[in-house]
């Protein structure tokens, strides 16, 4: 890619939407174009298309063909359906609030308070789904609610060079208890990108799951911020299986006392994928706990970063926060860098973190080998046991079910 | 004739670990082999059992007058050939019923069995051994302890009815209630399996109080310096390996 198109594009971002009143506020259009071209130059090292041709494609009338209707719906959750970039509500007779509404030029109250509270901080990150933002959702569940039945948040682009990029604000009332299932799937050369606001009241608790089930050419970014008030419980689980680019960002503010937070990531990583994976939890009232586990695999030429921070406010007592990263490499061209980190300054705490990285153990594979396993059996079986027992901590089973329908596919395109 | 070593060497970099091994175990009997720290005993059952982590320099290993020296581990334990490990390996994410499922299914004589048929012959194995079902949940020697995990390598050792079994320090960190039931069990395995033959890697001389071995090896230095009966332990609870070699 040439200066020109990258200014061309540069151009294209700053002019859409209402990038100018919201973001002008926190940058200068230099800055933007600065972050915009930095983040241009870093993803066209590594991706096979054109971001301009997804932009430009984007913006022409699409007439829809695909056959929506086919697509079955069970009673297992309710959904909220986004195809092309397309909100409807199906099948919702739960106690579940949904509003959706198109992106215009006059202020969003919700959008106005998350980029107040988080943009100029996070520019980096947020510049790009910023600028390419179209929907806004609101969810919310009253106090008191308890639903046995997940919303399943459906992100589905089913042509090429489409651009799907939502901000999604979440409110859980007071002791309330929800899962939500995010499935992203996407065609080839796509976007999809969305920010998610969740604000979890007190007493409540949320199952968060991401499952990254997108075309391997589609540069997806995740943007998850969590404000947790207090006695709640969230629970953020990724599931990274496809994209060509994938960016999540993961950011828990405990405001309160007594919140937890548990994530649990896997990635399997393939062909030539790269994913750049941050977590921050912000611990600031007393007895908070963040237990947070990464496991991926990584084959061919996958590359991973996972930036992990922990911060400990100073009059933030009694906290546990524990990170573990685990990591499985089966091709010798992969490249992992893992970078945890803690900031604590707070004296009445227990905080440990840690990082592995290895191949299949070779004694594990020799004993089950001399039981009469097969050499290619047993390395499979190694693989899936090392992912499953997180696997297994996922809290719903209509969504357990469905991960591993998807992780088994995706085990079986790489597994020898 | 069941199993016959000749001459094996053995290396691990320019190191002799073992030094012209020469063995012969009939069917049906039950041998042991004896030795101080370092001598080779458990590189010799690695060694059998198909581990790469070796270089075998000559020699061979017949099981029932087929060379094992060039079979991967797997299709040594197809031949008949099985390892009760010193240290069990902990396979975290695996749970016993499926890792048993999938041994069985492994092996030739179980290959067509229906996986209902395969579940029914490991309960019946874990009736027989008084084992609660909650054992097939736990996964693979994951948190077990010492006694766990040995009774585990006898109870894959039972459901799989070797031709030869190396135990390598089998009564190792078991207490004397696991002991009894790792030697009866033996025992039961060998009265059902009168044809399969053992051989017991180990330190002491208390397991032979429940399994008489036929014949004791004495290795030093990587070399069988002696062979004998039961009166050879006596002596050697005596007067120690130095008096040997």
């Amino acid at each position: 890619m040439n200066v020109t198109d990258l200014d061309l594009l540069c151009e294209e971002l700053t002019t859409r939407n209402i990038y100018s009143e919201y973001i002008n506020k926190y940058a200068s259009v230099n800055t933007i174009k600065k972050n915009i071209k930095k983040f241009a130059k870093s993803y066209w090292k590594t991706s096979s298309h054109n971001i301009m041709n997804i932009l430009m494609n984007d913006s022409k009338n699409l007439t829809d063909t695909d056959d929506v209707k086919e697509k079955k719906f069970s009673s297992d959750y309710v959904y909220l359906f986004n195809k092309n970039g397309e909100f409807s509500s199906l099948n919702n007779e739960s106690n579940i609030k949904i509003d959706v509404s198109k992106l215009s030029n006059k202020k969003n109250q919700n959008l106005d308070k998350f980029v107040d509270t988080y943009l100029y901080n996070n520019l980096e990150s947020l510049i790009i789904p910023f600028v390419l933002l179209k929907n806004i959702i609101n969810i919310s569940i009253p106090d008191n609610c308890n639903l046995a039945v997940p919303l399943k948040l459906i992100n589905y682009i089913s042509k090429s060079n489409l651009i799907s990029s939502n901000y999604i604000n979440i409110d859980i009332g007071k002791n309330s208890n929800l899962f939500i299932y995010q499935y992203n799937q996407t065609n080839v050369h796509s976007i999809n990108s969305n920010i998610i606001n969740i604000n979890l009241h007190e007493n409540s608790q949320l199952e968060y799951t991401n499952l990254q089930n997108e075309s391997l050419s589609t540069l997806s970014f995740q943007n998850i911020f969590v404000n947790q008030i207090s006695n709640s419980t969230f629970t953020f689980n990724n599931v990274g299986l496809g994209g060509n680019f994938l960016f999540n960002n993961v950011n828990v503010k405990q405001i309160d006392e007594n919140n937890n937070f548990i994530t649990r990531w896997i990635d399997i990583c393939s062909g030539n994928q790269k994913i750049y994976d941050k977590a921050n939890v912000e611990h600031r009232g007393n007895n908070g706990s963040s237990l947070e586990n990464f496991k991926g695999i990584y084959y061919n030429n996958a590359s991973r970063i996972l930036d992990n921070m922990v911060y400990v406010n100073k009059n933030a007592q009694n906290i546990k926060s524990h990170q573990l990263s685990e990591n499985l490499v089966i091709s010798n061209n992969t490249y992992i860098k893992i970078l945890p980190a803690m900031k604590i300054y707070s004296d009445n705490i227990q905080c440990t973190h840690g990082v592995v990285i290895d191949k299949i153990n070779k004694n594990i594979l020799f004993y089950m080998c001399a039981r009469g396993m097969n050499r290619r059996i047993a390395n499979d079986i190694i693989i899936v046991s090392f992912i499953k027992k997180l696997f297994d901590d996922i809290g719903h089973k209509s969504i357990k079910n469905d991960i591993w329908y998807f992780l088994k596919a995706k085990l079986q395109t790489i597994l020898i | 004739m069941n199993l016959c070593v000749k001459n094996l060497h053995v290396t691990i970099g320019k190191e002799n670990i073992l030094n012209g091994i020469n063995l012969t175990i009939p069917s049906g009997e039950v041998h042991a082999i004896m030795g101080p720290n370092g001598s080779g005993k458990s590189t010799l059952a690695m060694v059998l059992a198909g581990s790469s982590n070796y270089n075998i320099k000559s020699g061979s290993i017949l099981l029932n007058n087929k060379e094992l020296i060039h079979m991967s581990p797997n299709e040594r334990a197809s031949e008949g050939l099985f390892l009760a490990f010193q240290n069990p390996i902990e396979i975290p994410g695996v749970n016993n019923a499926y890792f048993l499922r999938t041994i069985i299914k492994a092996h030739k004589k179980y290959n067509k069995m229906s996986i209902v048929d395969i579940t029914s012959l490991i309960e019946s194995y874990m009736l027989k051994l008084g084992i609660s079902s909650d054992f097939l949940k736990r996964d693979v020697n994951d948190c077990f302890s010492g006694g766990e995990k040995k009774r585990n390598e006898i109870i894959q050792m039972m459901i799989l009815e070797p031709k030869f079994s190396i135990l390598d320090e089998i009564d190792s960190g078991l207490d004397i209630d696991a002991l009894k039931f790792v030697s009866i069990s033996i025992g039961n395995f060998l009265k059902t399996n009168p044809s399969s033959s053992i051989l017991l890697v180990t330190h002491y001389s208390r397991l032979f109080k429940y399994i008489k071995p036929v014949k004791i090896h004495i290795l030093i230095g990587g070399k069988i310096v002696t062979s004998g009966d039961m009166n050879l332990v006596k002596q050697l609870e005596t007067k120690g390996y130095q008096h040997i070699s």
